[in-house]
């Protein structure tokens, strides 16, 4: 089954070149794709627009197989997709690591009971755990990306949506990373320059290029 | 950050809820401003000074912020002695210092001291963000409460961009003269500053949008009315009604 359709997607920032013409792409559930591309081709914008956040200029996207179309459809599409952001800097938000990792649980009306349990689980998945009184904004880069990692996964989401995940993260927090991801039963699609991450973890590769995205 | 500067501590007004600091700090707040009594206004300031102290922030950081207070006050010692008409303090012919000119920018002196340390060592000792959940608890509506934790938030995001800017700058060997370049590079600054800290500001709801928010901030960390609150509310409106109303 499909998990994401895209088809004939165009988009363009005001005032500057297109980003994408006639985009098409389908990625099936249970896959794990990397996409790699030049830098500014469109790999963060893509996953903007799939999520919603961007409105594409013309085109359709399908998650699942239903067609998204409403902000509602996208509001839902939310609730089952884990997006890692390229800084995590945007993504940490409240005063206590366990504050922001618990922050979309509890937005979703998870009891506060089960939010922290969730919380310790996630933790402790990615020994993270003695940063949990700590103020996100203070921690290392790497711990950052870990913390952020957290609170997308904590959510137990059905797509992942991971833009540049190992950036600026050094090998041990990489393999963290992949040690999950490697377990993840979900789609994941990776934005990333990383070859080794990529080749390591992925089912599939595509290339982004000249609007166009390939498998190879 | 440096609006929570004062949020971090273990003194008893650190662990009072931060709903009772709301219902406290708001009505002695209003009634200082409003008060015209000096002793009432001298009240307030001791009972501030009381607080500060409770709350163990007396040192360097709550004098420099005092300081930037008292630095407005001096253009007001300056300028409303000689513009308020009223019985002659001090004559020097084309200059007549009013008594109660004096009197006027004393009172709001000790206002402006009282109402910052109470906002010093009241909601300033509790983190924006139990602030923002206290808001909501007290029924503020929920855009209004947004509209702060977000100014906060933001406001911080800013600053945090500034300072990387001008790491930057100086890194590149730029130093501030008095010169068209140096107008147009602080132009340019401003610009990027506004431009970079929007886009940042975009990103940033993106992911609260992925992560389901929808206006509320709910906490792991809730609040639970004690003891030690129900004492401190009680010896509070007793101080209040003592200064204001007795």
């Amino acid at each position: 089954m499909t998990c994401i359709s895209v088809t004939n997607l165009c988009f363009n920032y005001p005032g500057q070149v297109e980003v994408f013409n006639n985009l098409n792409m389908g990625i099936t559930n249970g896959e794990k794709a990397g996409i790699t591309a030049p830098n500014g081709s469109g790999k963060s914008t893509l996953f903007l627009l799939l999520m919603g956040l961007l409105e594409p200029d013309s085109g359709s996207i399908s998650l699942w197989g239903r067609n998204i179309l409403s902000a509602k459809d996208f509001r839902e599409a939310r609730l089952k997709t884990g997006f890692l952001f390229q800084d995590p800097d945007d993504q940490l938000f409240l005063p206590t690591v366990e504050e922001d990792i618990a922050f979309a649980l509890l937005n979703r009306g998870v009891s506060r009971e089960e939010a922290i349990t969730k919380v310790d689980r996630i933790c402790e998945t990615f020994d993270i755990g003695h940063l949990k009184k700590r103020v996100p904004f203070h921690l290392s880069w790497g711990q950052k990306r870990l913390v952020s990692l957290a609170g997308v996964l904590v959510t137990e989401p059905e797509l992942l949506l991971l833009d540049e995940p190992t950036a600026g993260v050094d090998d041990e927090v990489i393999d963290i990373i992949l040690d999950f991801l490697e377990n993840f039963r979900g789609t994941v699609v990776i934005s990333s320059h990383d070859k080794r991450f990529l080749d390591r973890l992925c089912t599939s590769r595509y290339t982004l290029t000249n609007n166009r995205l390939e498998e190879c | 950050m440096q609006l929570e500067v004062f949020s971090k501590g273990r003194s008893l007004l650190h662990g009072i809820d931060p709903r009772v600091k709301l219902l406290v700090y708001l009505p002695l707040v209003l009634l200082t401003a409003l008060s015209e009594d000096r002793v009432q206004v001298l009240s307030a300031l001791a009972l501030a000074t009381l607080l500060a102290a409770f709350s163990r922030l007396f040192g360097v950081l709550l004098f420099r912020r005092l300081a930037v207070v008292n630095i407005f006050m001096l253009f007001l010692w300056i300028t409303l002695p000689v513009s308020v008409s009223g019985e002659p303090y001090w004559n020097s012919g084309f200059l007549n210092v009013s008594r109660e000119g004096v009197a006027l920018v004393l009172l709001i002196t000790l206002k402006a001291n009282a109402i910052a340390l109470y906002t010093i060592s009241l909601p300033g000792t509790s983190s924006v963000m139990s602030l923002s959940h206290a808001m909501l608890h007290l029924r503020l509506p929920g855009r209004l409460v947004t509209v702060f934790y977000f100014f906060y938030r933001y406001i911080s995001v800013i600053a945090d961009e500034y300072a990387r800017m001008l790491r930057m700058l100086h890194a590149r060997g730029f130093h501030a003269t008095t010169s068209m370049h140096t107008i147009k590079v602080y132009a340019f600054f401003t610009g990027m500053l506004f431009i970079k800290s929007i886009e940042r500001s975009e990103r940033v709801y993106n992911a609260l949008l992925m992560r389901s928010f929808h206006g509320s901030f709910p906490l792991l960390a809730h609040f639970r009315l004690e003891r030690k609150d129900l004492a401190f509310a009680f010896f509070m409106t007793g101080l209040f009604l003592i200064i204001f109303l007795l």
